[in-house]
């Protein structure tokens, strides 16, 4: 059975190896972005089967990747989540006009969402 | 005055009657000007009035008011030209060396010799408005610092929650009974933390008028049986028994079902904390007509049939056999900060906002919070009344008490 591959974009070192942590018990292939720009850059090269991006990046914000992203249709059926230290009313406008999975808060429940990637990831 | 006179005639002589109001409206803080309603001319004026336009009488009698008052409402006048009454509106002035002021004015139309005519007073606030707008502005910088502190806050403590728990789980390695100890009062108190961090945003937020309703529609009596679910382990761990009685049916409701959430789990919570070992934490849910009242509300009173109607009330009641509440106790507990007293051997964690921010999301709703208790160590009854269907342009009640 083919692994799936995950992108993780987020530009915090810590963030990254966080989510690798658990990405690694689900047996997912991983990519890593620091910014936005690679973020969009690797989903084109890769088209990975599920995107994890942090909202608040050094050179655009989380659901401008998005938006860039889905400018080419067929990465536009990507599920992906956005994670953020703080959820605002906002962010909740923005991320739900868009169709994302949903927005995680940080800090991350572990085992729940290890259950969770396990599930999208079948 | 002659004193015990029955007398309201304060001016035997109607000279001193004049005398006495022309010194009234001279002598008042108020700007006092009377002006012809046809042709919009200043018939009279007080001194208070002049020295805000910085002119003299022979100036301002027969000037158009709208040289000096509300200039932009000239041919468009609220009163004259809309109809409408004018009373404590802010509006603009102008004197005549070009000082603006924003002013609070009152106006009363009445005929005065035979003509109608405007009289106006008017109270400078100008300190008012720039203390307002400095407020404003003081708030949006406090929220705007609180919004990043709490993503600051959160990013490290997503760390020693996160690896803490991935290793704890022994997903990459067996412990042994130290080490699996140890890391988990890491987690433990990783997670108190981050409950104290929650806790200073929410509170902050509402202290900047923050707290927003979002309604949704959702099931009351799901959303009661998954509550229990939260404290349902913690309850196991001493030995508390928690129970529900809760309709067989749906309860469509129209709410913050985020919030509704967060005022179950806190008091939820606090039944289990303030509960001793091998006690019990109970949940009901009554449906009413009318808003419930403390002293009349009967908990766990809900029909066999669903309500046919979306309208009415429920109640809800978290009750336990805990260390009961002092009448100065349910006087303070849903102050900020306040704490019942510890005097009791199991140590109580807690900010002490939990009542308060609860408080607060129950008024939000425009329900009612209360708690009854029958003395020390006679365990508590917490109340929450809430409309089955939030209508935020009801008239609430101020605090939810």
């Amino acid at each position: 059975m083919a692994s799936k591959t995950v992108l993780v974009v987020d530009d915090n070192v810590l963030n990254r190896k966080l989510l690798e942590g658990m990405l690694q018990l689900v047996q997912a292939r991983m990519l890593f972005a620091e910014d936005g720009a690679e973020g969009v850059r690797l989903t084109r090269r890769h088209r990975p089967d599920l995107i994890l991006m942090d909202v608040q990046l050094p050179d655009m914000d989380g659901f401008e990747v998005v938006s860039e992203i889905h400018k080419d249709p067929d990465l536009a059926t990507i599920p992906y989540f956005y994670l953020t230290g703080n959820i605002t009313a906002e962010y909740r406008r923005q991320a739900e006009g868009q169709g994302c999975l949903g927005i995680v808060q940080k800090p991350i429940a572990v085992a729940e969402f290890i259950e969770t990637l396990k599930k999208i990831l079948a | 005055m002659r004193i015990g006179s029955h007398t309201t005639d304060l001016y035997p002589m109607k000279r001193d009657q004049r005398h006495f109001t022309k010194t009234v409206l001279d002598f008042a803080p108020v700007g006092i000007v009377v002006i012809d309603a046809e042709a919009h001319r200043i018939i009279d004026i007080n001194a208070t009035a002049l020295d805000f336009f910085e002119t003299d009488r022979s100036d301002a009698v027969g000037a158009v008011c709208h040289n000096f008052i509300c200039p932009n409402s000239e041919g468009n006048c609220p009163i004259t030209d809309q109809g409408k009454r004018v009373d404590r509106a802010e509006c603009d002035l102008v004197s005549r060396k070009q000082r603006h002021r924003r002013i609070l004015k009152s106006v009363v139309v009445t005929t005065l010799g035979g003509r109608r005519c405007l009289v106006e007073s008017f109270v400078d606030i100008s300190e008012l408005v720039e203390e307002r707008r400095r407020a404003e502005a003081a708030s949006r910088a406090k929220s705007d610092f609180l919004s990043n502190m709490s993503h600051e806050l959160r990013t490290p403590l997503n760390h020693i929650i996160g690896f803490t728990e991935l290793v704890v789980d022994q997903h990459f390695g067996e412990l042994n009974a130290v080490q699996a100890e140890y890391l988990s009062d890491v987690l433990t108190s990783g997670r108190h933390l981050l409950s104290l961090i929650n806790d200073i945003l929410d509170l902050s937020q509402v202290e900047a008028g923050k707290l927003a309703l979002q309604p949704n529609f959702f099931d009351m009596t799901a959303l009661l049986t998954n509550s229990l679910v939260l404290v349902k382990e913690k309850a196991l761990k001493h030995g508390i028994k928690v129970s529900l009685k809760a309709p067989p049916y749906a309860v469509g409701m129209l709410a913050d079902e985020r919030k509704v959430k967060q005022i179950l789990y806190n008091l939820l919570a606090n039944a289990v904390k303030f509960t001793p070992d091998g006690g019990a934490v109970d949940l009901s849910v009554s449906l009413t007509q009318t808003r419930p009242e403390p002293g009349t509300a009967v908990a766990g009173a809900f029909a066999a049939e669903p309500p046919g109607d979306e309208e009415g009330w429920i109640l809800l009641c978290v009750q336990d056999s805990g260390i009961g509440l002092s009448k100065t106790d349910l006087e303070r507990i849903f102050e900020p900060f306040e704490q019942v007293d510890q005097s009791t051997e199991r140590h109580y964690e807690g900010t002490g906002l939990g009542l308060s921010l609860t408080r607060q999301m129950v008024a939000l709703h425009g329900g009612r919070i209360w708690a009854e208790s029958d003395g020390e160590n006679q365990g508590s009854r917490f109340y929450v009344s809430l409309p089955r269907q939030v209508n935020s342009n009801k008239e609430q009640t101020p605090d939810g008490l």
